[in-house]
């Protein structure tokens, strides 16, 4: 494959892939119990899925980011900005409202039902908009009204059901089994397959839309399919572990960084393998203190760091 | 106007939802010319070369034309090489397997082979041009509809971006690009003092919606006159 010979490619893929199988490893050795008697079951029940769903999450919010910049055509563009996270958001606090003395499965349904009727509610409108800054500025009014209820419903909450929201709220990639797993493998398959089907469509949109129009290339359609794959991993991934950000704003910056290029083929599976890598660096530094953090908290401190380098171009 | 072996093309309305911008647009290009397309801003010329360009406009033609449309203001994306852009802007040729190839070809005719790995965001906005008609050439166009290929440019990158517009009309017509078809290239510029000297021909809309075309009867500055008139 032509890709393959490319020099800003296969190199920068041979790292990453040690990263990630390296960083992978080091967060199977990091948790908050000693491996102690019962290490092959704390290994395998409790440190595997946790590292699996850190992986997942990881590789799913690099795939959108790297879209959704693409799309937008703006470096800061994330897979929250069309306002799934508020959706999962406002769908957790509901559930939380509605079942206050109910398990944590209502709490991430809740956040699941949210999640994918505003993924539904992104894509419609993208079929529906000719320009890309309408849609960019629906879904972050969309994001605030979402919030807004969401924020309504939190004042009137009790101290423990608030507590189980922020637990969500925070970020974390523990308690998730391999139910979640599945379904969060899934939607990455279909995202990913959507997003390499579309890349060329992709590379075309950064130009503008007339350019691609002109190149013969139907923009609301490359649009929408991206959209459906985007939605669809980052509702997974934030109805099961909360709104984890950074990663997907973080993870193209680096991918476009080690291989010197914007073409999508090149910078979907870097960034995938990027936002994987900072997924579990960040679990694996939520267990060095005395106290677990939330991973949403550690993402955000190795993420931010290198957004901001990443614009004053010092890296 | 109506030449034997012209390309003659017809729009009876012209406009878009809202606006009405010219009626009844009849004219025709000598295959192998390179034509000026010159009007006040909002008069409908980049509306006039998307009708073109989409179909909607009915054209009399030998034979079936390969239309090529170049919107203005294309962005120096940063991580794209030249041929990798030319590659991206050939988005939905239906024969691809001699792609490569054409884009070679395209980058020698356009003179530009040397530029061919460099990143779009190193090139000046003249050679980002030139890599833009690398786009035309590889997809094979029979006419080229350029909006503003001179927009932003410097007095030296316009004239150099002109002079190869009007060259590709002749390789091309020279069998040596396009194979035996010529070029022919409709153009909108603002650059009139520039552009008229490689234009063949001027087409022209008015500020109240009149569509000229320079021709025996009506000398290209006479047309010019009255698409900018002093007020």
């Amino acid at each position: 494959m032509a890709l393959f010979r490319h020099k800003g490619f296969l190199l920068p893929l041979l790292l990453m892939l040690a990263v990630a199988g390296g960083l992978f490893v080091l967060d199977l050795l990091c948790g908050d119990s000693g491996l102690g008697p019962a290490k092959g079951i704390v290994l395998t029940q409790i440190r595997l899925p946790r590292v699996l769903t850190a992986l997942l999450v990881g590789a799913s919010l690099g795939l959108g980011g790297a879209q959704m910049q693409a799309l937008f055509r703006n470096p800061l563009a994330d897979p929250h900005i069309m306002g799934i996270s508020s959706g999962a958001g406002l769908g957790a606090a509901v559930a939380v409202l509605a079942l206050p003395s109910g398990a944590l499965v209502g709490l991430t349904a809740g956040a699941f039902i949210g999640a994918f009727a505003t993924a539904a509610l992104v894509v419609l409108a993208s079929g529906k908009t000719r320009s890309v800054g309408t849609l960019l500025l629906l879904g972050i009014m969309l994001g605030f009204i979402l919030s807004a209820v969401s924020a309504t419903l939190q004042y009137a909450a009790d101290e423990v059901s608030l507590k189980r929201f922020y637990s969500w709220a925070a970020g974390s990639f523990v308690g998730n089994g391999i139910r979640e797993l599945a379904v969060l493998g899934c939607c990455f398959a279909v995202g990913a397959l959507l997003a390499g089907l579309n890349a060329r469509g992709l590379d075309l949109l950064l130009f503008g839309d007339g350019f691609a129009a002109a190149a013969g290339g139907r923009v609301r359609r490359i649009r929408s399919l991206s959209l459906i794959g985007v939605c669809l991993m980052t509702a997974a991934a934030t109805a099961f572990c909360g709104p984890i950000g950074f990663v997907g704003i973080a993870a193209p910056h680096i991918a476009r960084l080690l291989s010197g290029s914007s073409r999508l083929a090149l910078i979907l599976p870097l960034s995938a393998l990027c936002g994987a890598s900072v997924a579990l660096l960040a679990d694996a530094i939520c267990f060095l203190g005395p106290v677990p953090l939330p991973a949403g908290s550690t993402v955000a401190l190795i993420g931010i760091p290198v957004i901001i380098l990443v614009l004053l171009k010092k890296i | 106007m109506n030449r034997p072996d012209g390309i003659a093309f017809s729009i009876p309305v012209l406009g878009y939802p809202g606006a009405l911008l010219a009626r009844d647009i009849r004219f025709s290009l000598a295959p192998g010319s390179c034509v000026l397309l010159a009007g006040p801003n909002g008069s409908g010329k980049t509306t006039l070369l998307r009708a073109l360009a989409s179909g909607k406009a009915s054209m009399a033609a030998d034979s079936p034309l390969k239309i090529v449309y170049i919107p203005t203001g294309i962005p120096k994306v940063k991580g794209f090489t030249v041929r990798e852009f030319i590659r991206t802007g050939c988005y939905r040729e239906e024969d691809r397997s001699d792609l490569a190839e054409r884009i070679e070809e395209a980058l020698s005719a356009l003179d530009i082979a040397d530029l061919g790995n460099r990143d779009l965001s190193t090139l000046s906005d003249g050679q980002f041009q030139k890599a833009i008609l690398g786009i035309a050439l590889t997809r094979r166009a029979d006419l080229l509809l350029l909006d503003e290929p001179t927009a932003f440019l410097d007095p030296g990158a316009r004239r150099a971006v002109l002079a190869t517009l009007r060259s590709l009309t002749r390789v091309a017509g020279s069998a040596a690009v396009s194979g035996v078809r010529p070029l022919t290239i409709l153009f909108s510029s603002h650059d009139i003092a520039d552009a008229l000297p490689v234009a063949d021909a001027v087409l022209g809309l008015t500020a109240s919606h009149d569509f000229l075309v320079s021709g025996p009867d009506l000398s290209p500055q006479a047309l010019l006159e009255r698409l900018f008139p002093v007020a």
